[in-house]
């Protein structure tokens, strides 16, 4: 059920950020704030509450005593606004209607700047006719502690749930360098390279294994899902470099040059990258410029390495000598740009978007594999190989009714070794209580489904 | 043989509108070939000189673009965005054979030889005849192809846009925060459903042109369906509300298009019925106790076997080498060449030259990075920016100049033997300008070859760059390369007539000369050039007009003037003491060939003068070749 909660939470931030990319009465606008109205609605009732609220405390939002991770890397723009409000969070009072939740956003989207006092930031939310939305007090203040302050939030950083690992630290700093990068290119600065040279090194020191690496690709990124695609590649890059046998200094610069691949799309038109319908052919050949124009940003750095501006112009690349840039013969992409194109097209095949399920590994693969043409068969093979068909971390329900987690891949890529989380009816079992079973040795036992990642009720 | 030849009958598209340019000549230039192919082989000479005269058009009209495509489509030939009549008698035989090889498109690279137009040709009709002679049903893989020449198969294309193709899916996913304005689920649901109502209608129309369906009275549409189709548009419609992931949905609304294409054809209804009932066969959900609306993986909708089978093909390709078959160098030098091909700006293009500075110093650059920078700079040159292209020539001479001469000469080689004429023309005064600074540790053999390619180009070619090489380099320093003074100075005609003209002919001049008298190109220059004796920097356009003379093979009026001119100045003053000097009887014969007139008065001094009243005072030689050749005018006159 929390589960949900966070995930509203998640809601809220992306209808801030469609509200940024379209206007006000834009149907993709109309239609989050729909959904959220609908979906709190949904879960009062089912809690039989009559408010949802969430605090926000030093960049964090907070529920139950506990920080919400993932809900606080991906909602940075409901964040943001909390804190230019000067607010400790927002409680939503049934019934909260579409033209509240969408007054909601349009004050998300459009407030630049600090809002005087709290007051000051209340009388605006009522102008702008935003009903049965309160504003929580900031923490400390001594106007009446909001529901769910904890108390020893500042002592006890124990208490930080079990999700909040020290990756998450590096995920978000990633996320941090590859948002300010891109806003470099955006306004035609220098980016800044060495900074994402030391995370990308960061990263590969940081995720030992596959599941490290799952557990970047498993969180949901609704805020925005090119930056967030950046870091995700940079991580699968670590991983097909591993699988490759390449040495660590290399793997650093693939994990680099994958938070960098797409740094050109800072220099496209934001009306063309977003644009909500089919484009046209001039404005495909701008979205095509974006692989040229990422390896000229790099390129007027001068100090981005080679690998890192072979892999963002070869990106899109096809191993055939289709894709883009046009390829002249006597020309040829490097190993780099042929695995940051694995895995760019793999992450975004794979990856969780508002009103999208994550497509399952194997499905993309099938996809992949039937457009053979496109992908060099070497990286595509590691790919596969390092994270079967069933990635660690991956929820799983097995041929008997049980529900698992992958913890580790099997040497059949069908057969993981998984830790066993639900019983058949569905009871979840207890942490210390979860048997690790190796369906390598189960032959009556298999995967018959897997829960793809941001699938809600 | 010219574009010209085909200049008089432009080939017209289906709007009747001609084709752009260079395009009509392009089709021709197939049609011709595989004519000529069908009375004789590859091999034959006839062939071969015909492919000759093919290529040179089909890279002619390809002009300054990369490559040139052509698709095959149902409405015709498509090439540069207009689209030709497949019918067309100078299409029809190109079409016919691509679209037996089920090719869906044809690119033809600008680097295109005869060789490899030949062997294109040669590949297609040997996959044509054995498509002919099959037994079987098989797929068509055009394999063996010049790296010129690609083709790619209709079944990799994707003729309908709207098709659900990972290019197509992949530009939904990457292109926005969300998949397209259609792909929200209550979206692609309705346009399912429009889609299948219309299918319905078109099939429940077949229905009741061939005396199927329900009888029934007014109603709805359901009343008029065979309970078949009723239960089917049932289950059509159930599809979207079991499963409404998007992604799924999409490719729902896909097939739905075609089975709405199909429908329109009563030949095609039992295929679409097929279809239908194959995708309703599909959506058959493993039921999840806590979420039974979630579709399900469903591993019968997977086929792993056949997975596992794709994989351990793919996971056979070769890895051990493949990271330093498919090294970053040479890809980022490829990248800062096609950069700088683009004209960037200034700025940019600066820390591109700084880039290529510090890839190419490598103490680890070799011929393979070398070949990769010559062909590169080759299509630069062949884009026809002359100015940028002479800018990355003068980048790589000089970086490797510093740090790698040794490769210099194999750069320059690779590059020469890649341009055609006009390339050459413009890469001439920077070959000029490396060989004139020298190319320590070259092969002899590439030495040779480029210096055997600097005197293959005309002066009045050289003289269009004259400006650019009086600017670079090896006019700022007053030396020169011995390698040029070891070959005959009319090898490199050109080279020296522009020594003598550029601002350092004083240093050059001398060593021209020197060479002209080692070696002189033929007998008059080396009797010019004893006469003249020492070198005198007025005597520079007179050797300038000797090299230009030998070089043509004919003498210029102006020439002969100054020759004679020069000769009956020695001859007339010529004290006693002199007149058995070596020279003296070649210039006697020398001037009366060339001016008979002129001559005779020399002539007659020679037979007649007398010192001390008695004794001929002309070397008996000379007494005799001037009879000689009077005896032979007057024999001349008499006839």
């Amino acid at each position: 059920m929390e589960q949900r909660f966070s995930d509203l939470i998640i809601l809220l931030a992306s209808g801030i950020n469609q509200r940024r990319m379209y206007f006000d009465e834009h149907p993709k606008v109309r239609a989050f704030a729909a959904d959220f109205s609908l979906q709190l609605s949904r879960l009062l009732g089912e809690t039989g509450e009559l408010e949802f609220s969430f605090g926000v405390y030093n960049g964090k939002f907070i529920r139950n005593g506990k920080y919400l991770v993932g809900p606080s890397i991906a909602g940075r723009s409901l964040i943001t606004f909390a804190e230019r409000l000067g607010c400790g969070g927002f409680a939503f009072r049934l019934p909260t209607e579409p033209h509240d939740a969408a007054a909601f956003f349009n004050l998300g989207a459009t407030v630049k700047d600090k809002v005087g006092t709290l007051d000051d930031a209340r009388r605006l939310f009522d102008l702008r006719g935003v009903g049965h939305i309160s504003l929580l007090p900031p923490y400390g203040e001594d106007k009446g502690k909001p529901e769910d302050q904890p108390d020893d939030l500042l002592e006890n950083e124990e208490d930080l749930g079990d999700d909040f690992s020290p990756l998450m630290a590096v995920y978000q700093s990633l996320y941090e360098i590859v948002s300010r990068n891109n806003e470099l290119s955006r306004r035609g600065h220098d980016v800044d390279i060495q900074d994402a040279r030391s995370f990308g090194e960061t990263l590969t020191r940081s995720t030992g294994d596959v599941l490290d690496v799952m557990q970047f690709i498993r969180y949901p990124d609704y805020d925005s899902y090119t930056i967030g695609h950046s870091v995700r590649v940079a991580a699968l890059a670590t991983v097909v470099g591993r699988r490759l046998g390449l040495d660590e200094d290399l793997i650093g610069e693939l994990s680099t040059a994958g938070l960098l691949h797409d740094l050109g799309k800072g220099r496209v038109p934001e009306s063309i990258l977003f644009k909500p319908a089919k484009l046209d052919p001039q404005e495909r050949a701008i979205i095509e410029s974006h692989p040229a124009l990422g390896a000229q940003i790099l390129i007027s750095s001068g100090d981005a390495s080679e690998l890192m501006v072979s892999a963002a112009w070869g990106h899109h690349l096809r191993a055939d000598g289709g894709g883009y840039p046009r390829m002249p013969g006597w020309h040829r992409p490097s190993f780099a740009a042929s695995i940051i194109h694995v895995c760019d097209v793999f992450e975004a095949l794979t990856a969780m978007r508002p009103y999208k399920r994550s497509m399952s590994p194997l499905a993309a693969y099938e996809i992949m594999f039937r457009d053979r043409g496109s992908f060099d068969p070497r990286p595509l093979s590691a790919l596969v190989h390092a994270l079967g068909l069933f990635p660690p971390g991956s929820e799983v329900v097995l041929s008997d009714g049980r529900r698992a987690v992958v913890s580790l891949k099997g040497h059949d890529l069908d057969r993981p070794r998984v830790r066993i989380t639900h019983e058949r009816s569905g009871r979840a079992l207890d942490p210390a209580a979860r048997p690790l079973i190796d369906l390598a040795g189960e032959p009556g036992l298999e995967v018959v489904d897997i829960v793809l990642i941001g699938a809600t009720a | 043989m010219g574009a010209s030849t085909y200049a008089s009958e432009t080939i017209l598209d289906v709007q009747d509108q001609p084709l752009k340019q260079g395009m009509s000549n392009l089709l021709k230039a197939f049609d011709r070939l595989m004519t000529v192919g069908t009375y004789y082989s590859t091999d034959h000479e006839q062939y071969k000189e015909a492919s000759r005269k093919a290529c040179g058009i089909i890279v002619e009209s390809i002009g300054g673009r990369s490559s040139v495509i052509l698709e095959t489509g149902s409405a015709g030939l498509m090439l540069e965005g207009q689209v030709v009549n497949p019918q067309h008698r100078n299409v029809r035989q190109l079409h016919e054979l691509l679209v037996s090889l089920n090719i869906a498109r044809l690119e033809i690279d600008h680097g295109l030889s005869p060789e490899d137009l030949r062997l294109a040709f040669k590949v297609l009709h040997e996959h044509k005849l054995a498509l002919g002679s099959s037994t079987d049903f098989r797929e068509v893989k055009v394999q063996g192809l010049p790296p010129t020449v690609r083709v790619l198969g209709a079944n990799l294309v994707l003729r309908d846009e709207e098709d659900g193709g990972i290019d197509d899916l992949l530009a939904d996913i990457f292109g926005v925060e969300d998949v397209s304005a259609v792909s929200s689920p209550e979206q692609l649901a309705k346009q399912f459903l429009d889609l299948i109502t219309r299918v319905i209608e078109n099939l429940r129309d077949y229905e009741k042109e061939n005396g199927g369906g329900a009888s029934g009275g007014a109603g709805t549409d359901k009343q008029e369906m065979s309970p078949q189709l009723r239960r089917l548009a049932e289950d059509l419609r159930n599809l979207v509300l079991v499963d409404p992931d998007p992604e799924n949905l999409l490719r729902l609304v896909h097939n739905a298009r075609r089975a709405l294409d199909l429908s329109r054809d009563s030949r095609s209804v039992d295929l679409v019925f097929r279809m239908l009932r194959k995708e309703v066969s599909r959506a058959k959900p493993v039921a999840d106790p806590e979420n039974p609306d979630r579709p399900a993986f469903n591993r019968d909708n997977h086929d792993l076997e056949l997975f596992r089978a794709e994989l351990d093909r793919v996971s056979a390709a070769p890895r051990g080498t493949w990271v330093a078959e498919n090294p970053v160098r040479l890809d980022y030098l490829g990248i800062c060449f096609q950069i700088l091909q683009s004209e960037p700006p200034p700025s940019l293009e600066i820390h591109l030259l700084a880039a290529l500075e510090v890839a190419l110093g490598e103490e680890s650059t070799g011929p393979e990075v070398i070949d990769l920078c010559a062909a590169a700079v080759a299509a630069g040159v062949r884009t026809g920016h002359p100015s940028a292209a002479g800018r990355q020539i003068q980048a790589v001479a000089h970086i490797l100049r510093a740090h790698h001469l040794d490769l210099l000469a194999r750069f320059w080689y690779r590059l020469w033997s890649s341009l055609d004429n006009g390339g050459r023309g413009a890469a001439w005064p920077y070959l000029a300008n490396d060989v004139l600074l020298g190319m320590d540790k070259a092969d002899p053999a590439d030495l040779g070859a480029l210096l055997e390619g600097l005197g293959s180009v005309h002066l009045h070619e050289a003289r269009q760059s004259q400006v650019v090489l009086f600017g670079l380099p090896c006019m700022q320093e007053k030396s020169a390369s011995p390698a040029i003074f070891t070959v005959p100075a009319v090898s490199l005609y050109a080279l020296h007539v522009l020594l003598l003209e550029s601002p350092l002919a004083d240093w050059h001049g001398p060593r021209i000369y020197r060479l002209m008298m080692r070696q002189p190109p033929n007998q008059l220059t080396g009797l010019v050039i004893q006469v003249l004796g020492e070198y005198r920097a007025e005597d520079r356009a007179l050797l300038t007009r000797l090299l230009e003379q030998q070089a043509k093979g004919t003498m210029s009026g102006e020439l002969k003037v100054w020759i004679v001119q020069l000769l009956l100045g020695q001859l007339e003053t010529l004290p006693q003491s002199r007149r058995r000097e070596e020279w003296v009887d070649p210039a006697l014969f020398w001037l009366g060939q060339l001016d008979h007139e002129a001559a005779r008065s020399v002539f007659e001094r020679v037979l007649t003068e007398r010192r001390l009243l008695f004794f001929k005072a002309w070397p008996e030689e000379c007494r005799s070749q001037v009879e000689r050749m009077v005896e032979s005018w007057n024999n001349a006159s008499a006839t």
